[in-house]
């Protein structure tokens, strides 16, 4: 009969459908349970640890020291930078952005270290010659 | 096999097991491995106008770093052209004089560089370079005449050396400045200062100048970026595993003004033989070699020499060092002896011995 046919196709695709997203389900699982840690700049004020931000969100985080220190640090589009700084030379900010972990910039004055962190990255550098 | 014999052979296994562990636990050289082997410290300084981060391991980093910082600030009081009470500034307002051991010894080596490269290589480019500015960043682009006339006085040739009694003569008008060398010879005394400490293990950056000693603790070597030339976000070119070596970069990029004018962009390596920047087709040259003040000095060197005067210069040097090029329009050379060691994503040209 040609209605119980049609049914039995509906069901058939119903299982079907049901399976992909089984596997769709797992896969999202997996990749989810596997993905690679990302990449942290770590805010450092004289050694100690003031803050640290994923580089994957965008955001603008003022830096302050105890002794009137200020330096205004950028996170946009994965790379960390200080844009602003009330410090003396301004060397912090000429030494532009980082994104990959082991490269930092340093703003000696207001002893501020910002640093990128991140393990399993194909990308860890040690240094970065320029 | 009774149940006691299995134990008696077990336990005879496990002691042997770590007795092993025990004798792993000394270094080839008969001495007790170093606890803190895996331990490290950074010292971060200024100097040499630039920013300097110093790594060292294991137990002896701390006094490692002490005396590499001092060495570093000593050598700076040097060398510096901008202190008026360096030994460098007095040569220049004196015309010469008699040189201590390090800036002789740096001298001497700047000589050969200029020689070897043709002149490329030319520590009295400095009076060029106050007039274009980039001493002082007043920037401005001279005229033809002004240009000759400071041209007339650049040129090692016009220093007069004379090794035995360690006397330098300018000539007329000239000024020197090591700083196209200082970075690396800084580095590489620090090496020395890190094994005479009992480091084995270590790394500087001066200002983008790098240098490594031994190997990672964890035994893989260091991995160093090569800058994208023209990223302002902290992209890189390509990475470089060394060790034990120096990875020097010289770059139009570095520093550079643009005349309001005439929107021309004009960058800091100066031709000797012009007076003008570098036009040599090359954005940045990467030399990495186990001697510090030869790859600092060949960085500039081979800028200015261009791709195809690089790759005869490194044919005729394939010993002492090794070379990453990258031209005005993006792509990437490296040097056969390189090559294994280099991961670019947009991959590579390799520049063979035989060419």
């Amino acid at each position: 009969m040609p209605d119980t046919e049609k049914r039995r196709l509906r069901r058939g695709d119903l299982l079907l459908l049901l399976g992909l997203l089984a596997i769709a389900l797992v896969l999202a699982v997996l990749t989810w349970a596997l993905r690679a840690p990302g990449r942290t700049a770590v805010v450092r004020v004289d050694g100690e640890v003031l803050a640290s931000f994923p580089l994957e969100e965008d955001r603008t985080y003022r830096i302050e020291t105890a002794d009137g220190g200020e330096n205004l640090l950028v996170i946009e589009d994965g790379s960390a930078r200080l844009t602003g700084a009330n410090c003396p030379d301004h060397l912090c900010v000429n030494q532009g952005a980082i994104r990959y972990a082991g490269d930092s910039i340093i703003c000696l004055p207001h002893g501020v270290v910002i640093e990128i962190t991140g393990e399993g990255d194909a990308l860890d550098l040690d240094a970065v010659a320029g | 096999m009774n149940r006691n014999a299995i134990r008696a052979r077990l336990a005879a296994g496990l002691l042997a097991l770590a007795a092993l562990l025990g004798a792993c636990s000394y270094s080839a050289a008969g001495e007790p491995a170093d606890p803190e082997a895996a331990l490290s410290s950074d010292r971060y300084l200024e100097s040499m106008d630039t920013l300097m981060k110093l790594t060292a391991y294991g137990s002896q980093r701390e006094a490692a770093l002490d005396a590499a910082e001092e060495e570093i600030l000593r050598l700076d009081a040097l060398l510096s052209t901008g202190d008026a009470g360096s030994e460098v500034s007095a040569l220049n307002r004196d015309g010469g004089g008699t040189l201590s051991t390090d800036t002789l010894a740096l001298v001497s080596r700047s000589l050969e560089l200029y020689e070897e490269t043709g002149g490329a290589f030319d520590i009295t480019v400095y009076p060029l370079m106050q007039l274009w500015g980039f001493t002082d960043k007043n920037y401005r682009v001279p005229t033809q005449d002004e240009l000759d006339e400071t041209l007339a006085v650049v040129g090692a040739d016009q220093l007069a050396l004379d090794a035995q009694s360690g006397t330098l003569t300018l000539g007329e008008g000239q000024a020197i400045d090591l700083g196209g060398i200082a970075k690396g010879y800084t580095s590489q005394r620090v090496m020395e200062l890190y094994r005479e400490a009992g480091v084995t293990s270590g790394m500087v950056s001066l200002g983008g100048n790098i240098q490594c000693l031994g190997l990672k603790p964890d035994g893989t070597p260091w991995r160093i970026g090569i800058q994208d030339p023209w990223s302002a976000e902290g992209s890189i070119a390509a990475v470089v595993e060394v060790a034990d070596q120096a990875v020097v970069t010289s770059g139009g990029y570095e520093r550079y003004f643009v005349d309001e004018e005439t929107g021309i962009t004009y960058q800091h390596i100066l031709d000797p033989a012009t007076g003008y920047p570098a036009g040599s087709g090359l954005a940045s040259v990467s030399i990495v070699s186990d001697d510090g003040t030869l790859a600092d000095g060949l960085s500039t060197a081979l800028y200015l020499l261009g791709l195809e005067g690089s790759c005869d210069y490194w044919r005729a040097h394939s010993s002492e060092f090794e070379a990453l090029l990258i031209d005005d329009a993006g792509a990437i050379y490296v040097t056969e002896g390189l090559a294994q060691s280099v991961t670019a994503e947009d991959g590579f040209t390799v520049i063979p011995r035989e060419g």
